[in-house]
């Protein structure tokens, strides 16, 4: 996965989020609304466009009901000028008026009396025979009345004859036979609104209607699609949510209140249209419905706020800011100075009290006033007297301080300024004094003792060395004489390596010594811990093929970076695995294993011990050995040597023993230092 | 060879033990127990080397390394106890070519008197410019054509892979290398188990070209990074 879709997750989840519940907030107003305040006319209709068979509409059925009226007003008010009748050209709608058995108009010269009377392609009638209506459809009775009451165009045919009628109905109607059929399928004759416009109509209201429903219905299935992706990348969104909170964290608490005042404006807004739509059916402005997914998110980036910078809010805050911006400023004055200001501070912070007093003045009673006037002008102006008097004093007392400051950031050197006499911080500056005369006797102390043991320390090392030159080549002179007997030779032997261990003893000596006085120079660079024991290893490989032992490395691959000198650190290896090959029980394994933890690399070297282990000796002591005969090669410094080696390189060194396993720790803490990159002659 | 070498020191125990020697090893030997003793001996115009201690009486090593310095262009060995850098940066400073700490192995110091003998008489001027193809580091040198190494002017006999490895640090000299990147170019495998095959042949090639291949001079492991051969 690269950083870059990883940076954008959080973006999309969150936005899947937003999205998701924004949809199916509007989505649920939407339904919730609708489903109050359709009314049944428009469910009818709405129900309509999903019919196949137009003549099972409520259309239709109130368009014929229409028809019948028309037809029967016209019978009735045709001598008064009633225009109401139908179009003889739509022949998709055939029609036959009679009074008492006489023929009024009609479009057709079919009889249309029952269902056998219609022409080819019509497949509707509807007869109204002077008190009820009766209709065929496809050669089958249909039952108009149900039980006889009008429910409405909605589920009942419009027509004359219910208990309950529909529209006042004429007596005269009684004495009229109308007939009127339906064509199956009405074809376009270009005659005005007809059966055939109608059902374009209808095939027209389908298609707003499916695109009505699809508005309905999609947005709430994306809206839940959203939500469950967003839920699904919870961990991106909970990313998204700390980067939001992070960056509203660096806004004011200030600024957060006085935004809560707009964001109540919102919801009340919000809240009011959102009423006046369900309880006033008050639709209004679309724009208006903006305020509530506004009001929504904006509460929701104050809550992911509170949730996420509860403990932090007030630091960042303005009057925090002002506050640390003044302490900022009064750190680059001294003591002194800031002191003098704040008092200076406080004496301007009184003025507005003191200016509201006089203002109250003149409102007193005259002669009253006029007395308490005088009286609290000479108090105010001998407080003021007195304040500048006070800071006066003071401002020499914090010149005093700084003063006394600097001495003691310079403690130690010659250089000091006295105090007056009559300061108030002489005594400070005495005891300061006292404590520094005693520090600088302490400390020349202390280097007149190093530099001693120094000298020591180079002066043994040269009285030692040089007899011991002496001894090494007089031996091996010894040892270029041919003409000796064997057993001079064979003693020449044992003085050459004694000599030699000698030279050893005397160079660890020298190098312990140096260590423990702090003279021991170390070069510090970065390097690979693991590497330095593979090198170690390999260097001792003849050593350890030679003791018949076994190492059992377990380093890592990766490097190991610490800081520390690599000469010096090879030693305390050295010295390490050699007491481990020299003491461990024959054919035993040695163990030598790096790990890197909490910010440590620690080594250890872990052996069985052939002899027993002395219990309580601190073997890192000089001239200690496990065993106590002093007749092998060592000189008891080894384990002396790895510790103060270790120490002088800043890493800490333990020995640790648990029956016959002997185990030698050296840890160094990790450094991010790299060795500078060489570039190839 | 019969070449003059003056020895000073102000232990005459010492300077007997050093005289017998080199004596042995065919070499006239002049003594003398302090500075002031050695300033006249230097002048000698068969002396051929000086091994000088630096702690002694009337005049000390160093001072009389400068003053002999000043009319004598000889290798100059100091001898002495003190071992810290310090000293023998200073000692080299001074003037001196080489610096042995006491106690030496007499073995070692032999070595190194014939080392610096060989370069002296038969090289010439240590310091004298050497030819572009030489790669120079004390005393080895380095010819890259030839791909022959010379340790004082004499060939060294290296294995092949010895010489790649030679090869692959004199040319880079004074350059760190870590084992797997030696191992990879001398090899030109996957390091296995680099650490260890490449300090065999360390090992190896140290024993053929340092003086005293316990403490290497010129092949060096630079502990926790890699190994070099040193700038000298």
């Amino acid at each position: 996965m690269d950083t870059k879709s990883k940076s954008i997750k959080p973006a999309l989840a969150f936005l899947a989020f937003v999205v998701g519940i924004s949809l199916l907030i509007y989505s649920g107003v939407a339904w919730t609304y609708l489903s109050i305040n359709i009314s049944p006319a428009t469910r009818a209709s709405v129900m309509d466009v999903f019919q196949s068979d137009y003549q099972q509409t409520s259309t239709f059925r109130s368009q014929i009901g229409g028809n019948l009226y028309s037809l029967l007003n016209y019978a009735i008010y045709a001598e008064d000028g009633y225009v109401g009748l139908l179009n003889e050209e739509d022949t998709n709608l055939l029609y036959r008026v009679e009074k008492n058995g006489q023929q009024l108009t009609a479009n057709t010269e079919a009889a249309l009396n029952g269902p056998d009377t219609l022409p080819e392609g019509y497949n509707f009638l509807l007869i109204w025979d002077g008190t009820k209506v009766s209709i065929w459809k496809d050669g089958q009775a249909v039952d108009v009345y149900g039980d006889g009451f009008f429910q409405g165009v909605e589920v009942d045919w419009y027509v004359p004859g219910y208990q309950n009628s529909a529209t006042p109905e004429d007596p005269a109607y009684a004495d009229l036979t109308v007939s009127l059929a339906a064509a199956a399928k009405p074809v376009n004759l270009s005659a005005g609104y007809g059966l055939y416009e109608m059902v374009q109509d209808l095939a027209e209201n389908r298609t707003v209607v499916i695109w009505l429903l699809w508005l309905l219905l999609v947005p709430p299935a994306a809206g839940a699609a959203l939500l469950i992706w967003s839920i699904v990348w919870h961990k991106h969104k909970v990313r998204a949510d700390q980067a939001i909170a992070w960056f509203t964290g660096h806004i004011w608490l200030e600024v957060k209140l006085l935004l809560l005042v707009p964001l109540a404006f919102l919801w009340v807004l919000a809240a009011s249209c959102t009423l006046n739509l369900f309880f006033n059916n008050f639709f209004g402005d679309p724009l208006r419905y903006l305020t509530v997914p506004l009001a929504l998110w904006w509460s929701y980036f104050h809550i992911n706020d509170l949730r996420y910078n509860f403990g932090q809010l007030h630091t960042h805050s303005f009057c925090t800011a002002c506050a640390r911006l003044l302490g900022r400023q009064e750190m680059r004055w001294s003591v002194g100075a800031r002191m003098d200001k704040r008092s200076v501070l406080q004496f301007v912070l009184c003025i507005p009290f003191f200016l509201y007093c006089a203002l109250q003045l003149p409102l007193l009673k005259q002669y009253f006033g006029f007395l308490m006037m005088v009286l609290l002008a000479v108090a105010g102006v001998g407080l003021i007297a007195a304040q500048v008097w006070l800071l006066r004093k003071n401002r020499q007392t914090t010149a005093d301080m700084d003063k006394l400051i600097t001495r003691i950031q310079a403690v130690g050197s010659d250089d000091q300024i006295p105090l007056p006499e009559d300061s108030d911080l002489r005594a400070a500056a005495e005891g300061l004094d006292q404590m520094e005369n005693k520090l600088k006797a302490a400390l020349s102390q202390q280097i007149k003792s190093e530099k001693l043991k120094l000298e020591l320390i180079t002066n043994v090392s040269h009285d030692l060395k040089t007899p011991l030159t002496s001894i090494i080549s007089y031996t091996e002179l010894l040892r270029q004489e041919e003409d000796l007997p064997a057993h001079a030779k064979d003693y020449i032997l044992v003085l050459y390596q004694k000599a030699l261990r000698l030279q050893t003893m005397v160079l660890d000596v020298f190098d312990v010594s140096k260590a423990a006085t702090g003279n021991l120079p170390v070069n510090l660079r970065p390097l690979d811990f693991a590497k330095l024991l593979r090198q170690t290893l390999a260097d001792l490989d003849e050593d350890i093929q030679a003791s018949g032992l076994s190492i059992r490395p377990a380093l890592p691959e990766e490097p190991v970076w610490i800081l520390a000198d690599g000469d010096r650190l090879y030693r305390v290896f050295q010295n390490l695995i050699g007491n481990a090959l020299k003491y461990s029980l024959a054919g035993s394994r040695v163990y030598l294993t790096l790990i890197t933890q909490d910010g440590r690399a620690e080594a250890t070297v872990q052996n069985t011990s052939r002899d027993e282990l002395p219990y309580g000796v601190d073997f890192t002591e000089r001239f200690v050995r496990g065993d106590q005969s002093r007749t092998d090669g060592g000189s008891g410094l080894g384990l002396s040597i790895a510790r103060t080696f270790t120490e002088a390189c800043n890493g800490s060194f333990a020995i640790r023993t648990q029956a016959d396993l002997f185990t030698a720790s050296v840890s160094f803490s990790l450094t991010d230092a790299r060795p500078e990159p060489e570039v190839e002659a | 060879m019969h070449e003059t070498i003056l020895v000073v020191d102000d232990d005459a125990e010492i300077v007997r033990a050093i005289a017998l020697l080199l004596e042995k090893e065919g070499y006239r030997v002049l003594k003398a127990y302090n500075g002031l003793e050695a300033l006249e001996m230097a002048l000698d115009p068969s002396l051929r080397l000086i091994l000088m201690d630096v702690m002694m009486p009337k005049l000390d090593g160093l001072s009389a390394v400068l003053k002999i310095r000043e009319q004598r262009n000889l290798p100059i060995l100091i001898l002495s106890a003190k071992s810290e850098d310090t000293d023998k940066i200073l000692g080299l400073a001074m003037g001196a070519d080489d610096y042995i700490s006491k106690p030496f192995h007499p073995q070692e110091l032999v070595a190194r008197v014939r080392s610096h003998l060989r370069r002296y008489t038969q090289l010439g001027d240590v310091n004298a410019p050497s030819q572009q193809a030489e790669l120079v580091t004390g005393r080895l040198c380095y010819l890259p054509d030839q791909k022959t190494l010379l340790a004082d002017g004499a060939p060294v006999r290296l294995t092949a892979t010895e010489l790649k490895i030679v090869d692959l640090l004199m040319r880079n000299l004074g350059r760190v290398f870590p084992a797997e990147e030696i191992y990879r170019r001398v090899w030109n495998e996957e390091p296995y188990s680099a650490e260890n095959t490449v300090m065999v042949h360390i090992r190896r090639i140290r024993e053929k070209i340092e003086l005293n291949p316990k403490e290497p001079e010129y092949l060096k492991v630079v502990w926790g990074i890699g190994y070099k051969i040193e700038k000298h």
